[in-house]
């Protein structure tokens, strides 16, 4: 439809001055022959053209009603063959649009583009029969659908009132929020009709999805979790590629959903791997080969740094060789050695202490050490024997706070009654001191006043002092009060070296003597510097066989070189004691009082039993319960509330048990290191696995570190947040952190400082990168010097690959809230069907003033002509008339 | 001045052809003489016998060319600068279209000293004035350029002025401005037969990509709204971050951090304040070096702070963004809030993840509580190694989360207990976004046997460890082990696990911060009506909640309905503050209230400071042949043409003229007329 419209009426006022022209003209001119009525005629044509011009006229075309805007989802999570259904449907749409409606055509992905221009629907047609499949996808950014983008266009589109939306999508939306577009659209009367296109489906031949840490110990079983998912049963191939290389191909057969695989890694170096999961099937089931692989990221660091803590002079070997079998960097030191500031211990990844008594350190080493495994989350390890947990005073210590077993007894039916019988050597050997000190018998004489101490009411001790005959000092004696005690000092100060030195009496008459002692534990503590001059192995083994049948045990401290190392070494082994040896007299008290501890805290509970395990646990994965070797005994400790046992003994008390203290992870193993209590789990096959799986379970989770990487995808940006945590696991501020991201094979993506954003947080934005996994290096400037952690991260695929289950339901919001329709697929004609309403269309105006203002400059010429008698010498000229 | 259409000035050959018609001997006229005494008079001169002469130079004839020549000048359109805009609007004649890309950004709500008006409203003025020379066939639009840029369209003279009228009312959308987004929508908009013209009004603190601007296909005029200042009359200081993090040492203390810019040429050192609740807890004297450098600030704040304010204490050209506001204590005050009801005997590892999710509210009630559940009114039902009776089930009429049901519950089991690994995982999944379960044990599970419905998220081979569900056709999420006897709430995958769950059981609750300018969306509670929003200024905004079925019956008309969205979208975020939204039933009841604050402060829109290669990129549009600040473009044909009416007036009269006198004194001379 075509009509005048004025762009300036105003002007039309001018043709009030027609009237005057014509009556100067008549009264002044033709009334007086001075004029000819067509000169008049001509002139007022004239003034009346000019007029029009001025008023600016212009020819308005279009429909009368509304046009329509198509919005054309070009993302890639529509296929091609829905694409060219939507393009069908467009074709058709405009086919059968009314003549004059209008039309324009709005393609988006990431960024929406016109790809039709506003105009008559029918020419659109025609000057372009593909519609929008001529559109340049990397103009819209096929990898992300911002509908909003899209509506927001089309409303832009200056098409005037009466339009309609038509969005041709699947709804998957993954930026902007097309439901605020469409709030505005509402505003303005604008209906968004939705046409739903089919989208990713479900059904396609896939992989979902990768469960993989993003970081692991080196020699650490990583397992890989691939889902597949498929919409049909049949064959299809998965391989697992590292570092772009296939290692594992598995042809499996899938069923119809979601299909897991498992892949195992054990043999990853350190450093940045980048992993990927593809899958290939036959072409009927994978129609999409866009979502067919899925990378990730992961760091391997460097084997974990141990410390282990012996107790000085004893054997590390057991745990260093099962440690390192283990695949740690084992470092051996002794309590005297080990650092007290978290700056030193921060360098080992976890800590293993083996029958280390907490007397043996002081308390700002046990006080470091907890505070290694609560802030810092390094691992830690408790092994128990004789000297450790009860004997070893951990009660009451930071120590103990760590563990999750209590050490002290709790109530007294758990409470062991003691009898401690010392058997020392009395000889002139043991008076004799080259350098004029005290002597060996002054240090003995302390060590027994020592362990009546450490002994509580009702146990018992004695004491038999012997050189070629023994001599009880103190008759086993029940403990009582303090006076108990002050007798006890004052018989023993009574004591005098001299004689030789007999051990086979003594220790005949002792055993006698604390068989018959009503205590629970009975244990005999031998120390001598001699050699005795009486007694075969066989004589000391029948002693040894029935004081072990009555559940007694020896243990004996040789002094010096020339004690009888052998006879007390062999007398401790089956005695079921343990064995000490020392040349330094000052040792002397402490080695006994251990002993006493050992026996007189009733923390060791020794007996054969086969430990039963209470809960599942990653450190015994894959271990029978039924095969688990017995026990020979295990420090007595009772669990606390938050604590996981997984290992009990027959009285159902704490052998194994583990907790998260803090940032740290906390093992405690009261039995020992497999030297006595466990010696039958030293010889088990499975026991150097035990370990590993404990100390994989206790080191600190490889992703948390005092810099931790974690990115999530904004759109077309990536965004990287680095926390960081202090020293002391408070905020790490205001330091320089530089981030540089590179890809996997090398190639250097981004290098930049992170802004500080937040208390110990620091954030960089940055365009995403293609999907892959690419390696991060995070750099702080510390006071102690840079910090460096290395990280993994993935850039995953499109979204537009994944299935949008709750596109149609958006849909569905839009059109509902603007007062939109539903198309269909079948009826393309529909869109033209609904009224519209919101103003009047936009009409193409043609300015046309130049037509009015150049016929009246012709027509003044003419008027000229006229007046200057022209047109008589024209038409004589024109009839070949002769001039006159 | 040039011209539009020069090929007109053909129509120029009108003056020789005038000229040519008064220097031709005119034939003369047949004229009868009453006597031969005038005989001798009507004979004509020798010199009128020859066929040309020399063009008299009348007054009628130079009119007539003058006439004749203006109207083919007129013809050519000739054009000129806007300096005469102003004394002749809308001298434009072809139909055009005007885009004005009007900066809308935080920054131009400064207001220059010595002046009273803000530049937003400088700017105004200036958008309101280009808009008011257009006219019928002209179309206009108006492209507010904030976080989310608005689009204002007129395509015909009623629509023109409803947007004029508008614009002179619209808020400031504030926020950062995107000049390349509106660039791009600008080149777009391509109607054809229409002249294109791209305007910017800004403060020029705006950057635009050369290679997007040379896409607009359209010159591109800039126009700087407070061009005369410097750098020093653009001097701003400003609190661009702040955020607060519980301190990891867990004892409830809360870690403050926020940075001062100065976007001054100088350093200055000014105080800062913070308030906690209305008290000032904290100042510092901060020095600040110039030209855009920040300076950072950290506070350590006790635990129980609702609401803080960080005040740098100084006067500058922009006043909104010396203020931060942020509200750590919002998810205990705030009351509408998801609320989620923990049926727990034993809360453990459950209950503090729980509890650690901001913005939600948290009630346990236990699990004999059979009353709790029957009040209703929760978002989401938690049940912690419980389950209610068949009875109460039926009673459940929201979403709800399983955590270790127990076996005869309302989930079928096989027979046996089983230590699961995982062996299944859709890994891709919501549920599982930043959850790496790799080394999780998960202790003696039952195991549960899937629904036709269901649908698992996790598996071990001997069942499902995760699955969806459905419970009365309300959403369900079950995870079938016991979290106190798996090492999963040891991990840093648990709470995000429970997020995650919550994140897609329970309506989203209300941001506790929107950058200036965006929009709020959020789902609001089922049985809200209305959506009260209160503006830092007080101002209040009644928003009802979408309902298809509503919109149905009050249209009649055709629309879709079913599953729809309910979201709330709430627009007028551009002033800095703290809102308050407020729920309503239908009933008018009153459901709640919770807080969201809108900080002005960034590290790009506080730079008030101009970008000295705005110029230069807006120069590189096609069409854009002279460096901005461009100016309007005039038509003068109009003005051309009415003088041109004018002078045929005057010849129309110069032409009587003669006769008029011959009237009075002698007989008119010969060819005169």
């Amino acid at each position: 439809m075509t009509s005048l419209v004025w762009a300036r009426p105003d002007a039309l006022w001018l043709l009030a001055l027609l009237p005057l022209f014509a009556v100067t003209g008549i009264w002044l001119g033709i009334r007086r022959g001075r004029l000819q009525r067509v000169t008049l005629v001509w002139r007022l044509a004239v003034v009346t053209l000019l007029a029009i011009g001025l008023a600016e006229p212009l020819i308005a075309s279009g429909s009368a009603s509304g046009g329509a805007v198509f919005v054309v989802d070009h993302s890639a999570s529509i296929d091609a063959e829905a694409q060219d259904a939507a393009d069908r449907w467009l074709k058709d749409a405009l086919a059968s649009a009314p003549p004059t409606r209008r039309a324009a055509i709005v393609a988006f992905g990431a960024k929406p583009v016109l790809a039709m221009a506003p105009g008559v629907a029918h020419d659109l047609l025609a000057d372009n029969a593909e519609a929008t499949s001529g559109v340049d996808s990397a103009e819209v950014d096929p990898a992300f659908s911002d509908i909003a983008a899209g509506l927001g266009l089309a409303r832009a589109l200056p098409l005037g009132g009466g339009r309609r939306v038509v969005l041709l999508s699947d709804g998957a939306e993954n930026i902007g929020q097309a439901i605020d577009e469409a709030a505005q659209a509402a505003l303005e009367s604008v209906p968004v009709d939705v046409l739903v296109l089919p989208g990713v489906s479900d059904e396609d031949l896939r992989v979902e999805g990768i469960s993989a840490p993003t970081s692991a110990w080196e020699g650490e079983p990583i397992t890989v979790l691939a889902g597949v998912e498929t919409g049909r049963d049949g064959p299809a191939t998965v391989d697992l590629l590292v570092d772009g290389q296939v290692k594992t191909t598995e042809n499996v057969d899938l069923a119809e959903g979601l299909n897991s695989r498992a892949f195992t890694l054990d043999d990853l170096g350190p450093g940045f791997h980048s992993l990927e999961v593809r899958v290939k099937g036959n072409a009927d089931v994978n129609r999409r080969t866009d979502d067919d692989s899925v990378p990730h990221g992961i760091v391997v660091r460097d084997r974990p740094r141990i410390l282990l803590i012996v107790p000085e002079g004893a054997d590390s070997g057991i745990m260093r060789g099962i440690l390192e079998r283990a695949g740690s960097e084992v470092t051996v030191a002794e309590p005297a050695d080990i650092p007290s500031r978290l700056s030193e211990l921060g360098a080992w990844d976890g800590f293993v202490l083996d029958n280390v008594p907490a007397t043996f350190l002081t308390f700002d080493q046990v006080a470091g050490l907890r505070e290694a495994t609560r802030s810092l989350g390094r691992g830690l390890i408790v092994i128990g024997g004789t000297a450790a947990y009860g004997p070893g005073g951990y009660a009451g210590t930071p120590l103990e706070d760590a563990l999750p077993v209590t050490v002290k007894v709790t109530d007294g039916r758990e409470r062991q009654r003691v009898a401690l019988l010392l058997i020392m050597d009395k000889s002139g050997s043991m008076g004799y001191d080259p350098l004029g000190g005290k002597g060996k018998i002054e240090m003995a004489k302390e060590a027994v006043r020592l362990a009546a101490r450490s002994l509580v009411e009702g146990d018992q001790i004695g004491l038999i002092a012997f050189n070629d005959r023994q001599e009880w000092v103190i008759p086993l004696t029940t403990i009582g009060d303090e006076s108990t005690r002050a007798a006890i000092d004052r018989k023993i100060a009574a004591i005098e070296p001299d004689g030789g030195t007999e051990i086979l009496p003594a220790l005949s008459v002792g055993l006698d003597a604390i068989r018959n002692a009503d205590a629970d534990a009975r244990h005999i503590v031998l120390l001598s510097d001699g050699k005795a001059r009486t007694g075969t192995r066989e004589s000391y083994q029948r002693l040894l066989d029935d004081a072990l049948a009555d559940r007694t045990t020896l243990s004996t401290i040789a002094i010096g070189e020339d004690a009888d190392t052998d006879l007390l070494n062999f007398l401790a082994d089956e005695g079921g004691g343990r064995y000490h040896f020392t040349v330094r007299d000052e040792d002397i008290p402490r080695l006994t009082l251990e002993e006493a501890r050992s026996a007189g805290s009733q923390s060791v509970i020794r007996g054969a039993f086969r430990p039963i395990q209470s809960a599942p646990s990653p450190i015994l994965a894959g271990v029978d319960p039924e095969s688990l070797p017995d026990l020979a005994g295990y420090d007595f400790a009772e669990a606390k509330p938050d604590a996981q046992v997984i290992l009990t003994s027959d009285r159902e008390d704490p052998v194994l048990a583990k907790w998260q203290y803090g940032l740290g992870r906390v093992i405690a193993w009261t039995a020992d290191n497999g030297s006595d209590l466990a010696a039958p789990w030293a010889m088990w096959e499975g026991y150097d696995d035990f370990w590993a799986a404990a100390v994989r379970w206790a080191l600190p989770d490889p992703e948390r570190r005092p810099l931790t990487v974690s990115t999530h995808r904004d759109g077309e940006d990536m965004v990287m947040t680095v926390t960081a945590a202090g020293e002391s696991g408070d905020f790490a501020d205001f330091l320089p952190t530089f981030a540089t991201v590179t890809s996997s094979s090398g190639e250097p993506i981004v290098s930049q400082e992170l802004a500080q954003t937040a208390p110990g947080e620091y954030t960089l934005r940055l365009p995403a990168p293609a999907p892959d996994a690419y390696a991060v290096e995070v750099r702080q400037e510390r006071a102690s010097g840079p910090l460096v952690e290395a990280a993994g991260i993935t850039v995953p695929q499109s979204p537009e690959t994944l299935p949008a289950p709750d596109g149609p339901s958006l849909l569905a919001s839009l059109a509902a809230r603007t007062n939109g329709r539903i198309l269909s697929l079948d009826d393309p004609a529909a869109v033209w069907d609904a009224s519209t309403t919101g103003g009047s269309p936009l009409r193409e105006h043609r300015a046309v003033w130049y037509i009015p203002t150049g016929l009246a400059l012709a027509l003044f010429v003419i008027d000229i002509a006229a007046r200057m008698g022209v047109w008589p010498l024209l038409r004589r000229l024109m009839s070949g008339s002769p001039r006159s | 001045m040039n011209l539009l259409a020069p090929l007109s000035l053909t129509a120029l050959v009108a003056v020789p052809i005038i000229i040519l018609f008064h220097m031709r001997h005119t034939t003369p006229t047949r004229r009868p003489v009453p006597s031969l005494r005038f005989w001798e008079a009507a004979t004509p001169r020798p010199a009128d016998a020859r066929r040309l002469r020399r063009p008299p130079l009348s007054l009628p004839l130079l009119l007539q060319i003058a006439a004749a020549a203006l109207l083919a000048v007129a013809l050519a359109r000739p054009a000129t600068a806007a300096q005469l805009a102003a004394l002749a609007p809308g001298l434009h004649a072809e139909p055009r279209h005007l885009i004005l890309l009007l900066d809308g950004s935080t920054s131009m709500n400064a207001t220059p000293g010595g002046t009273s008006l803000s530049r937003w409203e400088e700017a105004r003025r200036e958008a309101l004035h280009r808009l008011a020379p257009l006219r019928q066939g002209d179309v206009a639009t108006v492209i507010l350029m904030g976080t989310r840029p608005v689009t204002l369209t007129a395509t015909d003279d009623a629509s023109l002025i409803a947007l004029r009228e508008r614009l002179a009312l619209v808020a400031q959308p504030g926020g950062r401005a995107d000049l390349d987004a509106a660039l791009a929508l600008a080149g777009d908009l391509f109607l054809p037969n229409l002249d294109r013209e791209v305007v910017v009004i800004s403060d020029g603190a705006v950057t635009a990509d050369p290679a997007v601007v040379a896409g607009v296909d359209a010159p591109v005029t800039l126009v700087i709204a407070g061009a005369a200042e410097g750098d020093e009359e653009r001097a701003n200081l400003a609190a661009i971050d702040i955020s607060a993090r519980p301190s990891p040492n867990g004892d409830g203390t809360v870690g403050l951090y926020t940075s001062i810019a100065n976007f001054g040429p100088r350093s200055v050192t000014v105080p800062v304040s913070l308030q906690g609740d209305g008290l000032e807890i904290g100042r510092s004297q901060v020095t600040i070096a110039g030209g855009g450098a920040v300076e950072p600030l950290r506070w350590q704040l006790p635990p129980g702070v609702a609401e803080l304010i960080v005040r740098i204490e100084n006067a500058d050209t922009l006043v909104a963004d010396n203020t931060a506001s942020l509200l750590p204590g919002e998810t205990a005050t705030a009351t509408i809030a998801p609320r989620i009801l923990l049926m727990s005997d034993l809360p453990g590892a459950l209950a503090r993840a729980l509890m650690a999710i901001e913005n939600v509210q948290l009630t346990v009630e236990p699990s004999d509580n059979l009353t709790a559940i029957a009040a209703g009114d929760y978002d989401l039902v938690v049940f912690d190694r419980t389950a209610p009776s068949t009875e109460t089930l039926t009673k459940i009429d929201t979403a709800s989360l399983w955590v270790g049901p127990p076996v005869g519950g309302p989930f079928v089991t096989a027979e046996g207990v089983t230590d699961p690994q995982v062996t299944r995982v859709r890994a891709g999944d919501p549920l599982l976004t930043g959850v790496d379960l790799s080394g999780a044990t998960f202790g003696p599970t039952p195991n549960f046997t899937l629904g036709a419905r269901d649908e698992e998220i996790v598996g071990s081979a001997d069942g499902p460890l995760l699955f969806r569900t459905q419970m009365n056709d309300q959403p369900a999420v079950v995870l079938t082990v016991d979290p106190e006897t798996s090492n999963l709430p040891k991990r840093v995958a648990f709470p995000v696990l429970i997020a995650n769950l919550v994140e897609a059981l329970a309506p989203d609750g209300i941001p506790a911060a929107i950058p200036l300018g965006e929009p709020l969306v959020y789902e609001p509670r089922a049985s809200t009506a209305s959506v009260e929003v209160v503006t830092p200024s007080g101002d209040a905004v009644l928003l009802p909640v979408f309902s298809a079925e509503t919109q149905a019956d009050q249209d009649k008309g055709d629309i879709a309905t079913g599953s729809v969205s309910r979201d709330i979208v709430y627009t007028d975020t551009g002033a800095a503050g703290i809102y308050s939204v407020t729920e309503t039933d239908a009933a008018g009841i009153d459901l709640g209230t919770t807080h969201f604050v809108v900080n002005a402060g960034h590290a790009r829109e506080s730079d008030l400071r101009m970008d000295p290669h705005l110029v230069a990129a807006l120069a590189t549009a096609s069409g854009s042949g002279i460096t901005a600040p461009r100016q309007e473009r005039v038509d003068l044909w109009p003005l051309v043409a009415l003088i041109a009416l004018l002078v045929i007036a005057a010849e129309w009269i110069a032409a009587l003229w003669p006769v008029v006198r011959s009237a009075t004194k002698r007989p008119v001379p010969r060819g005169a007329a």
